[in-house]
Order: C-alpha cells, then sequence, then structure tokens
C-alpha cells in the first residue's frame, strides 16, 4: 500500500507543481494593485513535467484484518517536497519512552507521537508558554494517544506523566 | 442611461435615503450575470420568506465577487466571495460545481485566508469550478450555535448547507455538485458538515483539521483555542464537554457517515518544516502555539483516518513529516488535493490547451502580467475575448487588443462587460493625474477607479456632464456607485463622492450636492413633489447655494441651513420680494401646515398662504 500511496503522492506533486509554475505573474500594473498579494513564493520549485490523470482517484486505504491501525509511519512526502525527512530517534528519545512504559504508558506506533508532545512541551516551556495552555494542550495529545493505544488513564494523570517524564529525561 | 441593472446603489454612505425607498431595492439579484440576455430580465425583487436573499454585490475583478447575503438563520448580512469557474465568461450559458474552502479559527471579517493567505485566487482561476469563500466565522466551526457568544449568533451549518445552496444555483450558475475543504477548524467543519448533511458533498477535505472533539482533553484544547481567537466561548457553541452536541460534531463519531464521500486528510508533524523558522533546536520551530495545534490535529487525524480505514472507507491520507499550523502548507495542500477533488467534482483538473495568437497574441505579449492564456478565443458583443489568469483581452474588428483586469475589470463585468453601456474597451488602463485614481476608456464611456470608491463606469450624459464640470477633478470627485435606471420615472443617477447626477427625460442631466442632496433625499428624491433637478448647483450671496428642481427648489446657507421651496404661491411671493438678496432672507423651514392654509419661514420673516390669499410679513 505504501508503493502504491508513493507513486500517487508524486503525480499529485507533479500536478500541483505544474500550476505553481504558472503564478510567477503579477498584478502590479493594474488596480488590483491596492488588494493584498497572496504569498505563494515558498511553493514549490515548478520543473516538473505535465501531471497525467493518475493520480486523480482517491485510493483505498486497504481495509482488512491486518489494517486496524493507522500509518504509522509519516506517507513518504512527493520528492519535491522541501524540508527534513521524518525525525529519527536516538538515545534520548529511547530513554524517554522507556520511562513513559515504565509510568504505564504505552506509546504508538514507533513512538514518534510520544516525542512528540514531549518536543512541544520543552519548546512551550522555553518559550514561556502560559502553564494552563501547556496543560490543556498536552492532556489532549495524551488523551489522543491513550485512544489509540487504549489507554484508561485520565487525560490528567496520563498528561501529568508526558510532562513529568519530558521534563526528567527529555528537554535540553 | 440605457442600463437596466437590477442594483440600486445610491444609499451607499447615505443614511436619510433610506427611509424613503421602497424594501425591494437593492436585491441586486441577477445583475450579475454576466449573459447579457438574462442581466437584461426583470431582477428578482421577491424571495420566498425565510430565503436568503443577495443585498449587495461587488465585483472585484472580473471573476471574483463579494455578495452580501441576508441569512434568515443569522438575522445579518454575510459576506461570502466567490471565485467564478475558468469559463464563466467564455461559457455563458454554462454551470459549475461548487467548492467550498472555509476558514481557520483566526477568519477575519473581511476575507479569506485562502485568498488573503495563500494562493486561492490565482490557482483556481484556471479550474471550472465556482469557489465559494465564507467570510468571518471567527471560532464558528461552521456550526449552529446553542447561543449567541460576542454579540453574534452563528447559524453556519443552515447557512452554507440551507440558505447558500439554492441561492448561489439560481443566481450565481452553480450545480448541486459541491465539495468541501477546510484547514484547521474548517476542516474539522468540512468532514461535519459532510457527514451530517448527506448528499451535500462529494468530496471533503481535511488540511489539519481536529478530526476528534470528543477525545479525552480535545473538548478542552478546542475551548483553550477558541478562546485564543476573539474570545469566544465552547459552552455557546455546543455547551460543556458533557452536552451531546460535542458528539454530534465529531467526525471520528460521524465516520461511517462519510461512505461514498470523496475524501482527503492532511497534516503535518508539528517539527519544523520547510515553511518555518527553526528555533536553534533542531526540529523545533519559533511557532510553538502552532506546533501544538499541528500536534493535535496531526494525532487527531490519525485517529480519524484509523476509523475510516476499520469502516473500510476509502481516504487520501497524506501526513508530512515536519510542518507547524500555518498557512504555507494549507496552500500546499490546496493544490495536493486538488486532482481529487476535481475528480470527485467531475471537472478537468488540469485547463485546455491554449495559445494567444493575433492581436491579443501580442498584447498579451506586451503585458506580460496577465498570466498565461486560460480559455481559447470567444466571441462577445463587438469582438472577441481571450481569458487570461490575471486578466481579459479584447479585440474589437478594425481595432487593436486592450486588456481589461483588476479593479476596473470587475466594473467592467458590473457593468454588463462588451454588451453593457461601456462597449470594448478603446485604451489601456492608465493613472489618473491626481495619483490617486486609474481609468480606462471604452467605446461608450470610462470607467474610473480608487481605493475609496472601487471602479465603477460613467457613460453617456452622465459623463458628458460630470466631464463638463472637469472630471474627477471637478467638484463631484470621483463615481462611488454605477448608474442605476430610476424605479418610477423614466432617468438614470450615479453617486460621486461628493454628490449625485441625475438624469431625467425632460430635466436633463445636473448634479446635486452636500446638504442640498441630504434635503433632496429627505424629501424622496426625484419621486417627491420636487421631481427632477433642472439645474446644477448655483451660488448665491453669504456662500448660499441653491439647485432648481422641477417642482421647485432647494436653498442652503451656512447660516441657515438647506430647505425646500414649493413651486406656486410661496416661490413666487419670496422671488417678488427679492428671494434671498429681499427682506426675507433665506428659507428656515420647508413649507408646513397651519389652520386654513399653509406658511413657510425665512431667515427675517414668513409667507402665509391661505386660500388665494397671500401674506408676506
Amino acid at each position: 500500500m505504501s508503493r502504491n500511496c508513493l507513486a500517487r503522492a508524486a503525480v499529485l506533486a507533479a500536478a500541483a507543481a505544474t500550476t505553481v509554475g504558472l503564478l510567477a505573474g503579477c498584478s502590479g500594473n493594474d488596480s488590483t494593485a491596492s488588494s493584498a498579494p497572496s504569498s505563494v513564493t515558498s511553493a514549490p520549485a515548478a520543473t516538473a513535467p505535465s501531471a497525467t490523470n493518475l493520480g486523480t482517484r482517491a485510493p483505498t486505504t486497504s481495509p482488512g484484518p491486518a489494517a486496524t491501525a493507522p500509518p504509522e509511519e509519516p506517507q513518504p512526502m512527493p520528492n519535491d517536497f522541501p524540508g527534513p525527512d521524518a525525525p529519527t530517534q536516538g538515545a534520548r528519545e529511547q530513554a524517554y519512552l522507556a520511562e513513559l512504559e515504565t509510568h504505564g504508558i504505552t506509546s504508538s506506533g514507533n513512538g514518534d507521537s510520544a516525542v512528540t508532545i514531549a518536543n512541544y512541551y520543552c519548546a512551550a516551556v522555553r518559550d514561556g508558554v502560559p502553564a494552563d495552555e501547556i496543560t490543556t494542550f498536552v492532556n489532549a495529545m495524551a488523551g489522543s494517544e491513550q485512544a489509540v493505544t487504549g489507554g484508561n488513564m485520565s487525560e490528567a494523570d496520563a498528561g501529568a506523566i508526558y510532562i513529568d517524564v519530558a521534563k526528567t529525561t527529555y528537554c535540553p | 442611461m440605457r442600463r437596466a441593472p437590477g442594483l440600486r446603489t445610491r444609499l451607499l454612505g447615505f443614511c436619510a435615503a433610506a427611509l424613503v425607498l421602497p424594501l425591494t431595492l437593492g436585491i441586486s439579484g441577477l445583475s450579475g450575470l454576466a449573459d447579457p440576455a438574462v442581466a437584461q430580465a426583470a431582477p428578482v425583487r421577491t424571495q420566498t420568506v425565510g430565503a436568503a436573499t443577495v443585498q449587495r454585490v461587488d465585483w472585484l475583478t472580473d471573476r471574483r465577487v463579494a455578495l452580501w447575503i441576508t441569512s434568515p438563520s443569522m438575522g445579518t448580512p454575510v459576506q461570502v466571495q466567490l471565485l467564478l469557474a475558468r469559463d464563466w465568461n467564455a461559457h455563458p450559458e454554462a454551470r459549475f460545481p461548487a467548492l467550498y474552502l472555509l476558514d481557520g479559527l483566526r477568519a477575519t471579517e473581511n476575507e479569506s485566508g485562502w485568498t488573503l493567505d495563500a494562493g486561492a485566487e490565482e490557482f483556481f482561476a484556471d479550474k471550472n469550478v465556482n469557489v465559494v469563500l465564507p467570510i468571518g466565522g471567527q471560532s464558528s466551526f461552521y456550526s449552529d450555535w446553542l447561543t449567541s457568544d460576542n454579540g453574534v449568533n452563528y447559524q453556519w451549518e443552515t447557512f452554507l448547507t440551507k440558505e447558500l445552496p439554492p441561492l448561489l444555483e439560481s443566481q450565481w450558475r452553480t450545480t448541486d455538485v459541491r465539495g468541501v475543504a477546510g484547514l484547521s477548524m474548517g476542516g474539522t467543519s468540512a468532514m461535519f458538515l459532510a457527514a451530517r448533511n448527506p448528499g451535500f458533498a462529494k468530496y471533503a477535505a481535511s488540511y489539519s483539521g481536529f478530526l476528534t472533539t470528543t477525545s479525552l482533553g480535545m473538548p478542552q484544547a478546542i475551548t483553550y483555542a477558541m478562546g485564543d481567537a476573539g474570545g469566544f466561548d465552547s459552552d455557546a457553541m455546543w455547551g460543556p464537554p458533557t452536552n451531546p452536541a460535542w458528539a454530534e460534531h465529531d467526525p471520528y463519531l460521524l465516520a461511517d457517515k462519510l461512505q461514498g464521500v470523496s475524501l482527503y486528510v492532511s497534516s503535518g508533524s508539528g517539527m519544523t518544516g520547510p515553511y518555518d523558522q527553526a528555533a536553534g533546536i533542531p526540529g523545533v520551530t519559533t511557532n510553538v502555539p502552532g506546533m501544538g495545534l499541528e500536534i493535535l490535529s496531526r494525532l487527531t487525524s490519525q485517529s480519524f483516518a484509523t476509523k475510516l480505514n476499520k469502516l473500510g472507507i476509502p481516504a487520501q491520507v497524506n501526513y508530512r513529516p515536519s510542518g507547524t499550523h500555518s498557512w504555507p502548507y494549507w496552500d500546499f495542500e490546496m493544490r495536493q488535493s486538488w486532482p481529487q477533488a476535481a475528480t470527485a467534482l467531475g471537472v478537468p483538473a488540469d485547463k485546455p490547451a491554449c495559445a494567444p495568437a493575433g492581436a491579443i497574441g501580442a498584447t498579451a505579449a506586451s503585458n506580460a502580467w496577465l498570466g498565461d492564456c486560460i480559455t481559447g478565443e470567444y466571441n462577445v458583443p463587438g469582438g472577441i475575448a481571450q481569458d487570461f489568469r490575471f486578466g481579459r483581452v479584447f479585440y474589437s474588428s478594425g481595432g487593436a487588443a486592450y486588456p481589461v483586469a483588476g479593479r476596473i475589470g470587475g466594473g467592467y463585468q458590473a457593468a454588463g462587460g462588451p454588451a453593457g453601456p461601456l462597449g470594448m474597451p478603446v485604451g489601456f488602463e492608465q493613472g489618473a493625474p491626481d495619483g490617486r485614481g486609474r481609468f480606462q476608456a471604452f467605446e461608450r464611456g470610462m470607467s474610473y477607479w480608487t481605493p475609496q470608491t472601487g471602479a465603477h463606469a460613467v457613460s453617456g450624459a452622465i459623463l458628458d456632464e460630470w466631464g463638463k464640470q472637469g472630471f474627477e477633478r471637478g467638484p463631484l470627485g470621483y463615481p462611488n456607485t454605477d448608474e442605476s435606471k430610476l424605479p418610477n420615472k423614466p432617468g438614470a443617477q450615479q453617486g460621486f463622492e461628493i454628490g449625485s447626477i441625475w438624469y431625467g427625460q425632460d430635466a436633463g442631466t445636473h448634479a446635486v450636492q452636500g446638504r442640498i442632496l441630504a434635503k433632496y433625499g429627505q424629501l424622496g428624491y426625484e419621486d417627491s413633489w420636487l421631481g427632477f433637478p433642472k439645474s446644477s448647483e448655483n451660488s448665491v450671496k453669504d456662500f448660499g447655494k441653491f439647485n432648481d428642481f422641477e417642482g421647485g427648489a432647494i436653498y442652503w446657507s451656512p447660516l441657515s441651513g438647506a430647505y425646500s421651496v414649493r413651486n406656486g404661491p410661496i416661490l413666487n411671493a419670496w422671488r417678488a420680494a427679492g428671494a434671498e438678496n429681499g427682506r426675507l432672507g433665506f428659507p428656515t423651514s420647508d413649507e408646513f401646515d397651519i389652520p386654513g392654509g399653509t406658511q413657510q419661514n425665512f431667515q427675517l420673516g414668513h409667507i402665509t398662504v391661505k386660500g388665494d390669499s397671500v401674506e408676506v410679513s
């Protein structure tokens, strides 16, 4: 399935890119000049050839006995999408996930979602985000994780564990 | 003069007039249609009770229009902008599917984020759908709220699914084939609107939407986000988290209702992506609030996709490995998802082949700002046209080819385009000497635009009179309404910044300004006993002014104010006494009834009429 999605995604990207390339014109020479210009300058580079119609059908996320979870890995991006690959997990991430486990929190998938929660927590604290906002958001993230993993902790209990474990084992 | 629009916009900026105009005025109905035959037909002036009505139509370009729609459910005018389909002009008989694009929590009252922060206008210029952009609705989730909050009564679901579609279908050449896409709260809405309203949408797309609303902690996070975006209270929306309204709007719980709808779901990861500023720590962005919202969107989108998967409902799911909750990614997803949207809505994803040639090609080549062609050449009354991404080019036989674009292009559409009173363009758009306005010449008139007034056509006798007074440099300034045919008398009227010009079949063409115009409006304009103006403004002593009208005159001076004097014994007696130069001075009242007759007061006396007896004292 993921190979299929990759192929489709690439075609979709090609279709999008051809239209992006047409946006270079601007209307500064006429009376629209007073209206706010749209910011599309950072759109992907437009060198892809014209797309065929292959990409125009929505693929099925093949249902079946083995398909009861969402794709755990981020789906491959079109190859003209500029940006980093999926984050890699090093020793710090592994330690954080292991510590969560000892507090009774199972992580979904390969643990990327749980790591993302820690990244949010650390960044929010560093940026001085109000504590109630941090707690509210981490609790909702924890609640979503619990929903996926079938955990039965309250979101407040789970949220508090994510925060404690991130603080002690993960934040720089 | 010869135009028959349904739109009568003399009210702009003019409160007193509202009291005297019939209620049916101002419903622009069919005036926006490009088909001239239809535009000339009697406009729709009545609507079924309870139906939404279009109050006002502003053409922003030749294919971008702002509608102000009276929503019975919301009890207020709602702005909806349309990006009209590629073939709107080239195929004036064609109808098009609708693609609703919903905004985020921070939707503004003036413009959709899809045109302000993303490139929807340019991107959809060559797509054959009518893009529908509801304006406003900050923090609304486009749902029907339980109670009003912050002075607004959000009933967006009713408006978008019940009130708007019939209006688009009857007046804006839209079919009942619809798709709905949105970012953030708009992604949540796209899914639940499609699920809750069977048959409403053939396609639904969520870009970074929150696709569970009831998972543990989510109601609190949504509540927090709504408080942050405009200080809205989620209690007013769906009650406390225990209220069933939360579940009734939860895409996750409604997922089984989405069978048969073409679905697109995307989200980033919250980590620094190509469009984010890195914070100096690998993967971490400076946009921390956008990071938190995107993580929530990602986690809830994964839950939703899992649910779809279990239900065997197909969806295109696109998880980006990075990226925060911000517009460059939604612009990206708008483009990514288009081929799927096009298939679901039954239109080609790509524009047809076209190649500008001949005179039109030469004009397009020397005006590169027009962009690429999006249609072939097609016939219009008086010549040939071809549409480009940022404007249209018109060629009239024996003449050259000129572009018409931007706001003047919008004003040209509002005035009926080549089939309207202006006819074909005969020159390029250029700047006015004052550096503020721009104008373009057409066969039978001019179009003038300023940032303050918008673009309006001026033609015929009104153009002659305005020109005689000095065009935009004269006392009236720029036009700020289109010319409108008068409802009850043969004639027309057009508003300018400092006054209005009337054309009456017998009275000629004259301007009325300032306080005299206000008094004229108070009395009922041309429908009153004054009839049409017979002169433009004349200057008299003490900085006074007056206009003659068919039925009398209105005099104004700084000390006395503006008052009417009716033809007949009072006006005769006053003028016999020297009018404003005589012993009575300027009028200080209109005429009024007294026992047995009428009286009018002047600065230094009054005139009474009882039967045949006229007394000046």
